[in-house]
């Protein structure tokens, strides 16, 4: 077997180095080649949400894994619900060698139209496991009048 | 606009072994000089639903994600597609795949691998 030849300025690349050689590469043939760029100019954090009627309540649940849930700003205007927040980055650590970041950090804003029947004085919010979910109250459809509409 | 996650079928070739998709979950991953730190997210998955092996030098790591849709619920929107999170790694000689940390807070998994000796840095002092 060839011993690799030294060229003058050049170091024999370290074992940690060839690991990060063997990642690039596993993560490269993974994705089969470039990853897509971010559609939203690659700042930002965007998480993914649902929104669901029961019976007795509408759910809005968003994907927020490692975020303090104690610093989102929930509020409803109108009747669009926003959750604003921001993911901190990891602590920036000066003997730390980054071989990926995919998990996207900052600050985010969402919004989503709530149905005519949400009773925005009947708010909760938990969040578990990573997912927020804010429960909303539905008020009682007693309140509808059907209006008759006569034609002349 | 598409938000919702990455399939595992846009990407690698991967076995599914159930009808739910697979999502491949972001991952960070950062070395120190004690060892190696990867962390995922995987929003929605409780630790007990969460299975790591170690085999051959490749980790895997599977999240199950459990649908708890309440009786009578009726989705008025959805980006997310309900699915498991599946993803693998293959170890190099730097990292002990055996003596692996794992924690699990708000949907992040944590792996903590220490370096392997072979790979500490030893000084060697001159006489």
């Amino acid at each position: 077997m060839a011993l690799p030849t030294r060229r003058r300025g050049e170091d024999l690349p370290s074992g940690i180095a060839g690991f990060r050689e063997e990642m690039n590469r596993l993560f490269e043939d993974f994705f089969g080649g470039s990853r897509l760029p971010s559609f939203f100019g690659g700042e930002g954090f965007h998480p993914v949400m649902d929104v669901v009627e029961t019976p007795e309540e509408i759910q809005v649940k968003a994907d927020l894994p490692g975020i303090d849930a104690r610093n989102l700003d929930i509020s409803i205007s109108g009747d669009h619900l926003t959750i604003r927040g921001e993911r901190k980055s990891e602590q920036e650590e000066k003997n730390r060698n980054l071989h990926l970041v995919e998990r996207t950090c900052g600050t985010f804003s969402r919004s989503v139209a709530l149905p005519a029947h949400a009773d925005r004085d009947r708010v909760t919010a938990d969040y578990k496991d990573g997912v927020l979910t804010v429960h909303v109250g539905k008020k009682a459809t007693a309140d509808a009048k059907t209006v008759k509409v006569k034609v002349k | 606009m598409d938000l919702s996650r990455k399939k595992s079928s846009e990407t690698a070739e991967v076995e599914h072994t159930s009808q739910r998709p697979h999502f491949v979950p972001d991952v960070d991953i950062y070395e120190t000089n004690e060892g190696v730190t990867l962390l995922a997210d995987l929003p929605g998955v409780t630790k007990e639903n969460v299975s790591l092996t170690v085999e051959e030098g490749v980790l895997t790591l599977t999240g199950r994600v459990e649908e708890s849709l309440p009786e009578g619920a009726r989705p008025r929107y959805r980006e997310s597609e309900g699915g498991d999170f599946y993803r693998s790694f293959r170890l190099g000689r730097e990292v002990d795949g055996s003596k692996v940390e794992a924690t699990m807070e708000d949907g992040v998994l944590r792996l903590d691998f220490p370096k392997t000796d072979w790979a500490r840095t030893r000084k060697i002092e001159v006489k």
